[in-house]
């Protein structure tokens, strides 16, 4: 390493007061153009600013940039509990709605599952009922209880074939009141 | 390279980190002067020199978890220095940059010692402005804050040998104006 490079790697740490010229330098400053030079750059640029000192006290200046530090901590939590509310919020609304929508049964699962108990066919109806007393019924007898049954009501009655058209209004009341006891 | 990190820097951000905020002080106090000159250098007007302190401290101290200490604090400080500076620069669109020439200087005792030095400070301010970006800030890490040429790397995520040749294109560019 020359004399010019090893100067010039020292003059930073010299122009910043760290370090300080040997005689041999200062020989060397006064001999080379080159390096007095690059002193007088590095030397006049470690100046410039050296009056840009700062106007506000580090007491002040650190109190105020922690200040601004805590409010934007305070400010970075707000943010983070709004954004926890809103995600386990909108979780929480789409639990209920899936659950609202699996727990509707089965009158809610399509179209096709809508069904109406007052629409079913008066046969169907008469099949489901029990009636283990048509079991042993004569296919005549079975027949009787099906006219009568389709029958416009008031025309007839199940029990007029049965009774015979003797029978007086007077000997049913007083059957039923026998019944009752 | 930790060697090159002063020790002091490393307990004293620990310190803040467990909560204590005089260390935070001690930190500013430290810092600030430097700092400022580099903001200066770097083409800040002296009257936003506080503002672009106190915005510098203001962000490193809300990202101190990401400084490792593996870079010395003062070139981490002066590399989010520089890029305010630079932001600043680009939203006003370079109109609020003030030369050198425009500054206040120092006052010197011999009028014609004086009328010489501001001579060559306004030539090498305007010269320090000319400069391509990375050559200025090598420049003003190496020539004004000290820094090797491995801790310039690590603050501007370069080589030490790329940061070595900017620093000496930058002394050529500028040893012109002076000779």
């Amino acid at each position: 390493m020359t004399i010019c490079e090893r100067m010039s790697d020292r003059m930073p740490s010299v122009a910043a007061g760290q370090a300080a010229w040997t005689a041999e330098e200062w020989g060397h400053l006064d001999a080379c153009l080159d390096c007095r030079a690059e002193w007088t750059v590095v030397r006049t640029v470690g100046e410039v600013g050296t009056h840009a000192a700062p106007r506000t006290a580090p007491e002040v200046l650190a109190a105020n940039v922690l200040a601004r530090v805590r409010e934007a901590e305070h400010a970075d939590r707000r943010r983070a509990t709004t954004r926890w509310a809103l995600r386990w919020g909108g979780l929480a609304a789409a639990a209920a709605l899936m659950l609202a929508v699996l727990f509707r049964g089965p009158t809610s699962a399509g179209p096709e599952a809508v069904t109406d108990p007052g629409a079913r066919a008066p046969t169907e109806v008469a099949f489901l009922l029990p009636l283990p007393e048509l079991d042993d019924a004569e296919s005549d007898e079975l027949q009787a209880v099906l006219d009568g049954l389709e029958a416009p009501l008031g025309e007839s009655s199940t029990l007029d074939g049965l009774l015979g058209e003797d029978v007086t209004q007077q000997d049913l009341e007083r059957a039923l009141r026998a019944w009752e006891g | 390279m930790t060697d090159a990190v002063p020790l002091g820097d490393v307990a004293l951000v620990a310190a803040y980190r467990r909560g204590d905020e005089r260390a935070a002080t001690e930190i500013v106090r430290r810092h600030a002067p430097g700092l400022a000159r580099y903001l200066y250098g770097m083409g800040a007007g002296p009257s936003d020199v506080d503002d672009l302190l106190q915005d510098t401290f203001f962000k490193a101290f809300r990202a101190l978890d990401t400084w490792r200490g593996q870079e010395s604090l003062r070139g981490w400080l002066c590399t989010i220095g520089a890029n305010l500076v630079r932001d600043g620069y680009r939203r006003s669109k370079g109109r609020t940059v003030v030369s050198i020439e425009d500054r206040d200087l120092p006052d010197r005792s011999d009028p014609f010692e004086e009328t010489a030095a501001l001579e060559t400070e306004s030539r090498l301010g305007a010269g320090l402005a000319g400069l391509p970006r990375l050559q200025r800030e090598v420049f003003l890490l190496r020539a004004q804050q000290g820094c090797e040429y491995e801790e310039i790397a690590r603050a501007l995520g370069t080589t030490p040998g790329a940061a070595r040749v900017h620093y000496h294109h930058a002394v050529k560019r500028l040893k012109e104006l002076v000779t």
